[in-house]
């Protein structure tokens, strides 16, 4: 079997890395290696954390070094000057870093790019501006001698060994969300905002905490940095670093953690080793930064995996998708929402009354009303331009109705975010597949249980037993959608490797993830041949027999009217007729603004 | 007191200017370049380094330090712009010119020195001058000169139509036959132009100082922002707005907190009114 020889290799490299790193002191030779190897630990503790930013959200942070100073300066003021406990005072620094990362974060996380990454390097200026100037607590351009560990931690090998073990903890930590839920969801806010949002992922909310957990790493590597250093001053802090921080990761690679740290070990011992790299400083991780930029974007950690999957070729066999009916019926009613028997076909239904869009002075949707029902198989149908993905957007919550009401179970949706609307048990696909291209199918279909993981960012960071009984429940449940729609033969491959149909139909088991009452599909037989429109059908039909309603805005007309219970007619943003497919097909309106003679 | 306002107004009309560059790179690219800062940083230097060093003209010095500005805006188009706008990610033009950022400083630094190295005198004045000093009026007037000039050229030229029309909207432009790569570029030298200019002319209110365009980066995208993206009557309000402020402020606490107050300033702003003063609305991109 590929995938346990897989596993027993990984952890045969791991053991092997576990025994270099703890017999280090035995084999480095001299102390200034022993020195530095302790600085690549202490350096990771920071860079570990702020992969979750940088290589997994995709926020451009150039600031750290501010966060590091701040952790260095807190931890020597408090286990130096006022005599703290050095590990109370190292905690604390952790802490103060963390509400310093929140106060940045806070007004900064919602702006575009740039803005936050000029916030960032803003931050790292500012925080060397205050600790000059504040000469009494921080002996301004002097600097403050850095305290040092007790016994057994206090000798150069004792230090290592602290450096390493709170590496090991960080790296742990890091590693837990990386492989749950909230790794994907980071990745999904990195590759694919609207997605994001889709499955019902708040971004603010996670891009804050994950900052702030940087925050927190990077303050405790700051407290090992000024111990480490045995005297710092502000000329310690230069902007360098924080460059030197982010190449790692870059050059690492996004989305993975071995690369990131590969690029630490390599980038803190090159130029400590080369005399004139160290002389080129800057110069040489700008070049550094270029050439991954134009040559390999993604990093040493994707061009390993490449390598790997060289040598190691998977099978990829050419397959038909084939959907099977009542295997997706029951995998739907397994994991359906349970409802009261007091709630009616009437409040189970998404009630949308007379609702208006327009943008600009063109009313795209004007006073369009429709109910979507429990297990029936709605058709929204129209020639370009009449409306109907903008009316999907505003059931969705992409776009704000300008008027009317949308109602679910007597709750009004009309306010609610598009995060809340997935909550309510409102699913969607899009005109173009958009799907997480880095995750595997079964990851893609796995982000779409955003909504019932129940675990939080500490619980999935600790490794607790309780998110790996989730973890197995979202797994199950993503193979018997995918085996129901009929991917689950290709459900490790990456979804960038999926060609048009597959797609498709992975987006729509993505969507089903959600457990929605209600998921609305936008053109999904775009492209699709014509067996591939029949597998299609048979997919909304297991979705309807799991009774979940289904709204199909479609363009392959003869498609619609022989899977849908029911059809809306829009033109110009109007509706023109709704009623049974019969009488909507021969409608003379329809049939003279839509469908031809 | 007077000294006080009349540096602030230089300093934020340098600013300003380098607002102005960033304007023009964005107008055709949709890029925010690191290196924006670094351009008038090699303007000074080389204006410097022609005059002081190799003892020419200020006239040939002015046009050395502006060809080098072109030269570094070209440059910055193909290595880091070029390739990367292809592939249309959004991040990678952030990187790519934060790389060509970090070169040029460092390479700046080991060549010239990391002292900061005066600026000749361009016209012959008495230093005595105060307020009518050269060091003052010059980069103002430069600022002013630039924002009218791009206006006129923006208005009255073929070329400023097409630019114009690209930041209008590319694809559109491309669909009308024009060569929007070879106006990118084109773009690109002119920012380089102005940023080596405008980093000359304020020569001697900053020195000729390797660590300048890392400032004047930071510094002119808050003149940009608070103004508005996009507006360059907004750029020289913002620019002039952030310089008088910074000025007045380090006259009234000490000069400690400049970056402080500066980057308060531009947080004011965007919680307020996240466009900026004169921006223009973005439409929600789904």
């Amino acid at each position: 079997m590929t995938n346990t020889s897989l596993l027993k290799s990984r952890s045969v490299w791991l053991l092997i890395g576990a025994i270099l790193t703890v017999t280090l002191p035995l084999w480095a030779g001299d102390q200034y290696r022993l020195h530095l190897a302790a600085l690549i630990a202490v350096y990771w503790v920071l860079i570990a954390g702020l992969n979750l930013v940088v290589g997994y959200t995709g926020m451009l942070s150039i600031g750290h070094v501010g966060l590091l100073s701040i952790g260095a300066y807190a931890f020597s003021i408090l286990a130096g000057k006022l005599g703290m406990d050095p590990y109370a005072a190292m905690v604390i620094a952790g802490l103060i870093c963390g509400l310093c990362g929140l106060a940045l974060g806070l007004p900064s996380l919602r702006l575009p790019g740039f803005y936050f990454a000029m916030a960032t390097i803003a931050f790292s200026m500012i925080v060397n501006e205050i600790i000059l100037a504040q000469v009494d607590l921080t002996g301004g351009g002097i600097g403050l001698p850095g305290p040092m560990f007790p016994v057994p931690f206090e000798s150069p090998t004792g230090f290592y060994y602290l450096a390493v073990i709170v590496a090991a903890v960080v790296t742990y930590l890091t590693w837990n969300i990386a492989r749950r839920m909230w790794g994907r969801g980071l990745i999904a806010i990195r590759d694919n905002p609207v997605t994001a949002q889709a499955v019902g992922v708040p971004m603010f909310q996670a891009k804050l905490i994950v900052f702030v957990f940087s925050g927190i790493t990077a303050g405790v590597a700051g407290a090992l940095f000024a111990s480490l250093q045995t005297y710092i001053t502000p000329d310690t802090f230069v902007f360098e670093l924080s460059m030197f921080f982010f190449v790692c990761i870059i050059i690492g690679g996004r989305g993975s953690i071995i690369g990131p740290f590969i690029g630490t070990v390599v980038l803190t011992w090159l130029p400590e080793s080369v005399a004139s790299l160290a002389k080129l400083g800057n110069f040489f991780y700008g070049l550094l930064l270029l050439i991954v930029v134009l040559a390999v974007p993604e990093g040493i950690g994707r061009m390993i995996k490449m390598i790997y999957e060289r040598f190691r070729p998977r099978k990829v066999e050419s397959f038909a998708i084939r959907p099977d009916r009542s295997k997706l019926k029951d995998a739907l009613t397994q994991f359906r929402p349970s409802h009261s028997s007091a709630e009616t076909e009437q409040s189970r239904s998404l009630h949308a009354a007379s609702v208006s869009k327009s943008f600009g002075g063109i009313k795209a949707v004007d006073d369009v009303s429709l109910v979507l029902k429990p297990g029936q198989v709605h058709g929204l149908i129209g020639p370009n331009g009449s409306g109907k993905t903008t009316m999907l957007n505003l059931l969705s919550g992409y776009y704000q109705a300008d008027a009317g009401s949308i109602n679910l179970q007597g709750q009004d949706l009309l306010a609610q975010t598009v995060q809340e609307r997935a909550k309510t048990g409102i699913a969607r696909t899009f005109q173009k597949p958009r799907l997480l291209p880095d995750l595997t199918v079964l990851e893609n279909v796995m982000v779409g249980s955003w909504l019932h993981a129940k675990s939080g960012f500490v619980t999935t960071a600790l490794g607790m037993p309780s998110v790996a009984v989730e973890e197995k429940a979202f797994r199950e449940q993503a193979i018997e959608l995918l085996k129901g729609v009929g991917l689950e033969a290709v459900m490790h491959r990456r979804a960038n490797l999926l060609d048009h149909a597959q797609q498709r139909f992975l987006e729509i088991a993505r969507g089903l993830a959600l457990r929605p009452r209600f998921i609305l599909l936008d053109e999904p037989a775009g492209g699709l041949t014509a067996v591939e429109i029949e597998n299609l059908g048979e997919v909304i039909r297991g979705i309807s027999d799991a009774g979940i309603g289904v709204l199909l805005v479609e363009h392959h007309t003869d498609f619609v009217f022989r899977v849908c219970d029911y059809v809306t007619a829009l033109n110009v943003g109007r509706m023109i007729q709704s009623g049974s497919p019969e009488q909507v097909r021969h409608d003379p309106e329809v049939i003279r603004v839509y469908l031809g003679a | 007191m007077l000294t006080v306002l009349v540096t602030g107004l230089a300093t934020g009309m340098l600013y300003a200017a380098v607002a102005l560059v960033y304007n023009v790179m964005f107008s055709t690219s949709k890029v925010l370049s690191v290196t924006t800062g670094h351009i008038s940083m090699l303007g000074g230097v080389f204006g410097a380094y022609f005059i002081s060093t190799l003892g020419l003209n200020w006239v040939i010095g002015l046009v050395g330090a502006v060809l080098v500005g072109a030269a570094f805006g070209w440059l910055t188009d193909v290595l880091a712009i070029r390739r990367v706008l292809a592939r249309s990610d959004e991040h990678l033009w952030l990187l790519s010119t934060l790389a060509m950022a970090t070169m040029v400083q460092q390479a700046v630094g080991l060549w010239w020195g990391t002292e900061p190295k005066p600026f000749p005198r361009l016209i012959p004045q008495e230093f005595g001058a105060g307020i009518w000093d050269q060091k003052f009026w010059l980069p103002i007037g430069v600022a002013v000169l630039m924002a009218i000039g791009l206006d006129v050229f923006y208005r009255r030229t073929m070329y400023g139509k097409l630019f114009l029309a690209m930041s209008e909207d590319a694809f559109a432009a491309r669909a009308r036959g024009v060569s929007t790569d070879k106006i990118r570029v084109m773009s690109y030298i002119l920012s380089g132009a102005l940023g080596g200019l405008a980093g000359f002319a304020a020569g001697q209110l900053t020195f000729a100082y390797f660590a300048l365009g890392h400032i004047l980066t930071l510094n002119g995208f808050i003149a940009l922002a608070v103004g508005g993206l996009g507006s360059n009557v907004g750029a020289i309000i913002g620019g002039a707005g952030l310089g008088l402020l910074s000025a007045l402020a380090s006259y009234w606490f000490g000069g400690e907190y400049q970056q402080t107050i500066a980057v308060g300033l531009l947080m004011l702003v965007l919680l307020l009114k996240p466009e900026g003063l004169l921006g223009s609305k973005k439409v929600r991109p789904v």
